[in-house]
């Protein structure tokens, strides 16, 4: 059986809105940014740790995995 | 013949428990007077004392009146750090304290993996904040992603550490990612203690969604704000560590704040006594927001 909804500051009736609906989208996609951004540190300082150090300071644009066929392990 | 009677034995039991009591209870207490007294009260009164001395650990103490005071007051650094602690309080009030409450109120209301959030914010805290300061470090470098990414979308690189204008707003940035968790965990508490039926009728009553957080949620939760606007303050008016570790005041005392400056008068030019003086004036100003801290604590108890 589906959880009933339980509301909050906004209620089922709310989401019939349009600009409601957007405005809840915009909202969870901040949060997403919001939990991306405190991830990503910590994810980039794990791949780095299986990275060369030329490849952890390429002038050019940063690498998120380890490019492999370098010859180093 | 009249027979003397002994002390009553249920008597001497009753006192003995209660001297016991006392005794552990005067041991309790005796201990963490003596921990305030060696690292809290004795530092503070001495710091007052050696405000007015030249302290010379080889010489001697010598009495000098006001004159760590006139230099201090004087010195054109200080000037720099009391004007850059000003500005990082600004910059923390301007970007880090509406943060917390904003994504409080939008992980609040969440349907799904809402915990998640809460736990992905509160992330940073459990790290090291000098292991932070190492990631960041390379986030900010010349070659690092952040410049990386702007080249990318055809802008030109920001030097976030090194140039005067950049330095204190990516510390405060970084300090806004940091420990913006910690905060938000706190008004989403507050957030979801309002009760429900204030939302449904003020629904029904016709009032939208951004009516019912204007007239429901932030009325609600509104002597957190002003607690939490009261730490901030208090925190951020001591700020030290990232700006130790990430810059040591640099580029060009840009990062200079009041805190680091007596630090490095006591321990680079080892000037006690202009040092205890500095803490002296900061002691003062923070007592102010201590009180203001404390009587509004008391205001919150009285509502409840």
């Amino acid at each position: 059986m589906k959880a009933a909804f339980e509301r909050g500051i906004l209620s089922a009736y709310d989401f019939r809105k349009k600009s409601v609906v957007f405005a809840y989208g915009a909202s969870v996609l901040l949060v997403a940014l919001m939990v991306l951004s405190m991830l990503y540190p910590f994810a980039v300082t794990m791949m780095n740790a299986f990275k060369p150090n030329e490849q952890i300071f390429r002038i050019s644009s940063p690498l998120f995995f380890r490019k492999s066929g370098n010859g180093r392990i | 013949m009249t027979r003397l009677r002994g002390p009553n034995p249920a008597a001497v039991r009753q006192c003995d428990r209660g001297a016991r009591a006392a005794r552990r209870v005067f041991c309790l207490y005796y201990q963490s007077f003596l921990l305030f007294l060696i690292f809290l009260w004795i530092p503070i009164i001495k710091g007052f004392i050696y405000s007015f001395f030249d302290i010379d650990f080889v010489k001697g103490n010598r009495f000098v009146g006001l004159a760590n005071y006139q230099e201090i007051l004087s010195n054109p650094d200080v000037k720099t750090a009391v004007r850059n602690t000003l500005y990082y309080m600004a910059l923390c009030l301007a970007i880090g304290y509406w943060v917390p409450c904003l994504f409080a109120i939008a992980v609040s209301e969440l349907r799904r993996f809402q915990s998640f959030a809460r736990v992905a914010a509160y992330l940073p805290n459990v790290i090291p904040a000098v292991v932070l300061y190492g990631i960041w470090m390379w986030l900010y470098d010349p070659v690092g992603p952040f410049n990386a990414f702007l080249k990318t979308v055809g802008l030109k690189p920001i030097s976030f550490l090194t140039d005067p204008d950049w330095s204190m707003v990516s510390i405060v940035l970084m300090e806004t990612w940091q420990q913006f968790g910690a905060a938000m965990l706190i008004y989403l508490a507050g957030i979801l203690a309002v009760p429900k039926d204030l939302y449904e009728a003020a629904e029904i009553d016709g009032a939208g969604v951004w009516a019912r957080i204007r007239h429901i949620t932030l009325p609600a939760i509104r002597h957190l704000l002003l607690l939490m606007l009261i730490l901030q303050l208090i925190a951020t008016s001591q700020a030290y560590l990232s700006q130790q570790a990430l810059l040591d005041g640099g580029p060009n005392n840009a990062t200079m704040t009041y805190t680091l400056l007596s630090v490095k008068y006591a321990f680079s030019r080892f000037d006690f006594g202009a040092a205890s003086a500095l803490g002296v004036l900061m002691f003062v100003v923070l007592s102010g927001l201590a009180f203001l801290h404390y009587r509004l604590s008391e205001k919150e108890r009285d509502v409840r």
